[in-house]
């Protein structure tokens, strides 16, 4: 690694206000440091400015007709609430399926949904390719390695997929992220944009999750290569609320998750085996593969009809 | 019906029943305790004072040559103590071996073309930390000249190929074989094979860069110092490495520096060190450090890579173009077989894989068959990409496995007796392993016709065998001293380091055993200048050593009656035995004299190898193995989980249990993992390394490993002590998966892994 300061701050507000395009953010440090050990960028952070000092920003709590995370939560205590697995299990399930117990322990909900994009060429080791994201003029994987990539195209020229676990939950769920200084519709929040993986500014720290307090039928799936310490190849998050009506989003197929609303139509009228198998092909009808993914669309088919199954259950 | 003969055993006591220590469970392993309790040093651990870190500047490229370079700026950044170029004159005038011990190309130590993204060129710096390192690294202005590169050996073949190594091969990329083997091979009369034949199958195989990559980066210490074990009172090179390069780089390095033999003038440190299978290939990095130790006086220099240049060297692809001939009962009646394989960085190690030493392709794996009309060739064909290393699977022997199981499911015929039919020697042990093996995994019940067994879940359910064979090579002398101590206690020396291998804990039970001591009586030591490194793989350890500490123990138990008589007052040796670390009156049990009541040093040295050595006819198969395998393939979204692995092995004799059967589960881990998941991929535009690290490589997890029950069966036919052999390599396979795949959706997948894109391709889903 090279040469950083290290600054503790005690209130988000104070790591905004010290936030620039030459910081960044630390607290359970799980992505970050590797990013910096491997020094993906062509820039190095002059300093990391260290959240985890911040006191009173971990917690799930109910407020009346919201649930709040805070986002130094830990992702293990996401997973192992009792709140979140009765009223958002989608969530805890995806909370559950984050890398390892080690990693769930260190690491934070908001940093799981501020990760940088997982794309071997992006990640590459010593910055081995200047892509789009990077300042370059072009994306390496649309003609290069490109199994993992993106099959409903790309966002801004980037293919790269969408790394973060809880993100598909979080959208099917009708979460809110609140920021230092706004607050975004999870829906909204994560995109390809620079070398980050949501909207934030240089300026912009998340501070919590919130939640709609309605207690939700939903679940979530992980299809992987591995069973642990792996990203998604596809993962998918279903959520029927209070009103009947069935949110689909799937995960790892595009640079931000991506809501199936021809899915959600074909199962309008209930679940059952036939009409999950239709939303499971609705899903993956505007699929565009590259050279080597295409076996990634019969995965999302098949992920979206048994997640939304589960529900049934 | 293949043929059948009866393996007679052999060997001073080889028929040997009453043991008391070999065989038994929870004897605490020599390297155990260390690791467990992370005591255990590692290179990276280790400090001495004023130690410098060095590091080499790297390719961004798949394959280019240094037009410009200039260190100035480097040079001058305060805390870099030395930066050398290729261009330096000591440099470009040593030796010209890298990165391989068994290498055929040459090339300096630092050069200024890099064969591959990553590799070590044109300069090296010294500094004080690190981050300097970094920093003047940064420094250095460098113009690259980018060259062609070849990355899939089938390409290098290509008439429009550019010659990447014009130095070896001037007219193509048609690299050698290391040890001057032939590349082709011809028994019998393939032709008449053919027309014997009832059926004739042809089809294709490829193995993928597999990477045996090192779980920590490797450091390389070199530094100048007294003889830390007080041998010789002259300045030495001290030299921490990789034990398994230390007989190999040790003397590279010693004829580097103009000091003659190792042996006079260097000292390897060798201490834990997370190990890959057969690690022979090195970089420059390794060769590097005592020469830059040197210039600088001799302060400790510490070569450092990172965690992505563990992905340093592969197992190389392979492709295999082969066609059987065989009856309608199943024997196999002509074989022809085509191989093209990756050489890799200068040709390197590969051809260990495919040939195993001194072997052409593919012919060591059907020497097992009755059949000997067999032709084989093949192409080494050099490439960019990666140094080859060896192939901890056996390759030879899937290629036979291969032909069994297209033959059964040809003909609806059930693999195990394809493989009795066909497998020229199959008593006792083949026959043993199948029949254990079948009971453990409920075969006579799970066992059916290609894709017709469907699981409860929707899944297709398959199953399939496997065998392999232990090769008791016993192939290079090994060198045992005893010796009894005045503190009554049997010392032997050992100098290879810890790499995991057992055979320290077993050789040390058979000297116990074999004198009648206590085992905690004999201690075995490591002792780095002591001469007896084994070159082999652990299959030649467990032969040839027990055998040799046997031979050992034997001369030195002579002695200590002869001894202990005379102590007892009694000039028959023959009324005496050794029991528990006591000389024991057979005939008056009440005459002991306890070993450390002698007082004197006694000792016996064997030097040799067990008198049934590597053979090369026929009938050398003997200890065998085999793998059963049970997978449910998910048909929707082409998912693979192995349900149950059985690993079955004749260990003739088992020394230390515990040792015996973690050697069985852990190649399964490897061998999951290769079947899998496991492949090293290279951008093809560039030639950049894109998942050399541990999330994309995707190695397997504990909640990765499969279910595993291990058989060890004894049928007391090795060729090493006790008639025991090793495990080594024998079960590392992708072969029992890639069978009970094709047993459950009635496709044989022709190259690993076997990812679901594969398997959905096989489907006909894609």
């Amino acid at each position: 690694m090279k040469h950083f300061s290290h600054m503790d701050v005690s209130s988000f507000a104070e790591a905004a206000k010290n936030s620039t395009g030459k910081t960044a953010i630390i607290a359970g440090g799980t992505d970050l440091l590797g990013t910096l050990k491997d020094e993906i960028l062509p820039t190095y952070p002059e300093k990391l400015i260290n959240i985890k000092t911040v006191s009173d920003g971990a917690y799930i709590t109910e407020d009346g007709d919201k649930v709040r995370i805070g986002a130094l939560t830990r992702v293990q205590d996401v997973a192992d609430s009792e709140l979140i697995q009765t009223k958002f299990a989608a969530l805890a399930q995806a909370a559950a399926k984050v890398a390892s117990p080690t990693i769930r322990s260190m690491g934070t909900i908001g940093g799981n949904i501020c990760q940088q994009h997982r794309c071997w060429y992006f990640r590459c080791a010593d910055n081995r390719f200047n892509c789009l994201r990077k300042g370059g003029n072009y994306c390496p994987a649309h003609v290069g390695e490109n199994q993992y990539h993106s099959i409903f195209g790309d966002q801004e020229g980037c293919y790269a997929v969408n790394s973060q676990e809880t993100a598909p939950a979080l959208i099917a769920l009708g979460a809110t992220i609140e920021t230092t200084s706004r607050s975004i519709p999870a829906a909204d929040f994560f995109a390809a944009n620079g070398v980050r993986s949501n909207v934030l500014a240089d300026d912009e720290i998340v501070t919590e999750i919130v939640l709609p307090n309605v207690e939700y039928k939903s679940a979530f799936s992980k299809f992987a290569l591995r069973k642990a310490i792996d990203f998604a190849v596809v993962n998918c998050a279903v959520a029927t609320g209070s009103d009947g009506k069935t949110a689909i989003v799937l995960g790892g197929v595009y640079p931000a998750p991506v809501r199936c609303t021809t899915a959600e139509a074909a199962v309008a009228g209930g679940i059952s085996a036939e009409t999950a198998a239709a939303a499971g092909d609705a899903a993956v009808e505007s699929a565009t593969p590259l050279a080597n993914n295409a076996y990634k669309v019969e995965i999302a088919r098949t992920v979206v009809k048994r997640t939304l199954l589960e529900l049934t259950k | 019906m293949g043929k059948t003969s009866e393996w007679v055993l052999e060997g001073t006591n080889d028929d040997r029943e009453d043991f008391k220590i070999v065989g038994s469970w929870g004897v605490p392993g020599r390297q155990s305790y260390d690791m467990a309790t992370g005591i255990a040093k590692y290179p990276r651990d280790l400090y001495y004072p004023g130690t410098l870190t060095a590091m080499c500047l790297r390719s961004p490229y798949g394959h280019a040559k240094v037009k410009i370079l200039d260190t100035s700026k480097a040079e001058a950044l305060e805390g870099v103590k030395l930066v050398l170029t290729y261009e330096d004159e000591e440099i470009a005038s040593m030796p010209k071996r890298r990165p391989s011990w068994f290498e055929l190309g040459a090339s300096p130590l630092l050069c200024d073309e890099a064969e591959c993204e990553g590799d070590e060129c044109g300069a090296v710096v010294v500094a004080i930390n690190e981050e300097v390192c970094k920093k003047a690294l940064d420094l250095i202005e460098v113009e690259w000249t980018v060259l062609p590169f070849i990355l899939d050996p089938r390409e290098g073949l290509r008439p429009d190929a550019p010659i990447i190594r014009p130095e070896m091969n001037p007219t193509g990329n048609v690299g050698g074989n290391t040890f001057g083997a032939p590349n082709t091979w011809e028994t019998g009369s393939v032709e008449q094979g053919f027309k014997e034949a009832d059926y004739t199958l042809e089809y294709d195989w490829a193995l993928n860069n597999f990477c045996q990559m090192r779980p920590m980066p490797p450091a390389y210490i070199s530094f100048w110092a007294n003889d830390p074990w007080g041998n010789n009172p002259y300045e030495k090179m001290c030299y921490v490495t990789h034990p398994q390069h230390f007989p190999a780089i040790g003397s590279l390095a010693a004829a580097e520096l103009g000091m003659g033999t190792d042996e006079d003038h260097m000292r390897a440190l060798t201490p834990y060190m997370a190990a890959r299978y057969c690690d022979f290939v090195e970089k420059r990095g390794a060769q590097l450090a005592p020469v830059l130790s040197r210039r600088l006086g001799g302060v400790p220099v510490r070569m450092v890579s990172n965690r992505r240049h563990a992905f340093d060297a592969c197992v190389p692809q392979s492709y295999v173009h082969a066609r059987v001939g065989f009856t309608e009962d199943g024997v196999i009646t002509a074989v022809q077989g085509h191989n093209v394989h990756q050489a890799g960085l200068r040709s390197g190690y590969a051809d260990k894989t495919a040939g195993h030493l001194v072997l052409p392709p593919s012919m060591n794996g059907y020497r097992t068959i009755s059949c000997q009309n067999v032709y084989c060739n093949m192409e080494q064909v050099l490439t960019n990409g990666t140094a080859a290393t060896a192939d901890p699977g056996q390759h030879q022997v899937d290629q036979v496995n291969l032909a069994f199981g297209r033959i059964a499911d040809e003909l609806g015929m059930d693999i195990t007796d394809v493989m009795l039919k066909n497998i020229h020697t199959t008593k006792p042990s083949l026959e043993k392993c199948i029949e254990e093996g079948k009971k453990a995994i409920d075969w006579d019940n799970k066992w059916h016709l290609p894709g017709t067994k469907q699981l409860e879940d929707g899944r297709m359910h398959g199953i399939a065998a496997r065998f392999c064979f232990s090769q008791t090579w016993g192939m290079i002398s090994y060198n045992v001293n005893l010796s009894l101590r005045p503190d009554g206690k049997v010392y032997m020396p050992y100098c290879e380091g810890y790499t995991g291998t057992f055979w320290p804990d077993s050789v040390r039970m058979v000297i116990a055993e074999e004198i009648g001591m206590k085992l905690e009586d004999v201690i075995v030591y490591f002792a780095p200048h002591f001469p007896n490194w084994q070159q082999g793989d652990a299959t030649d350890r467990a032969s040839t050593c027990t055998w040799a500490a046997k031979e050992a123990a034997i001369g030195l138990k002579q002695q200590l009656l002869v001894v202990g008589a005379g102590f007892l007052g009694s000039t028959d040796p023959s009324d005496f035995d050794i029991v528990d670390s006591c000389v024991v009156s057979k005939s008056n049990p009440d005459l002991v004299l306890p070993l450390s009541a002698i007082g004197a040093q006694y000792a016996s040295d064997f030097v040799g190898r067990p008198m049934d050595a590597f053979d090369a006819t026929l009938g050398v198969l003997r200890p065998m193995n085999v793998d059963f395998c049970e997978v449910a393939v998910d048909t929707e979204t082409g998912e693979v989980e192995i349900l149950n692995y059985v690993s079955v092995h004749d260990f003739g004799k088992v020394m230390r249990l515990s040792s015996a059967l973690g050697q069985l589960e852990q190649p399964i881990t490897m061998s999951a993992g290769r079947a899998l998941r496991e492949q090293v991929i290279w951008d093809k535009n560039t030639g950049v390394m894109l998942n050399g690290n541990m999330i994309d490589y995707k190695p397997p997890t504990s909640l990765d490993q499969p279910p595993i029950t291990t058989v060890p069966v004894e049928t007391r036919c090795g060729g090493g002590a006790y008639g025991s052999t090793g495990v080594a390599h024998a079960h590392c396979s992708a072969m029992p998966v890639s069978l009970a795949i094709a047993n459950a959706i009635g496709a044989f997948i022709p190259q690993e892994p076997f990812t679901p894109d594969k398997v959905l391709k096989a489907l006909g889903k894609l």
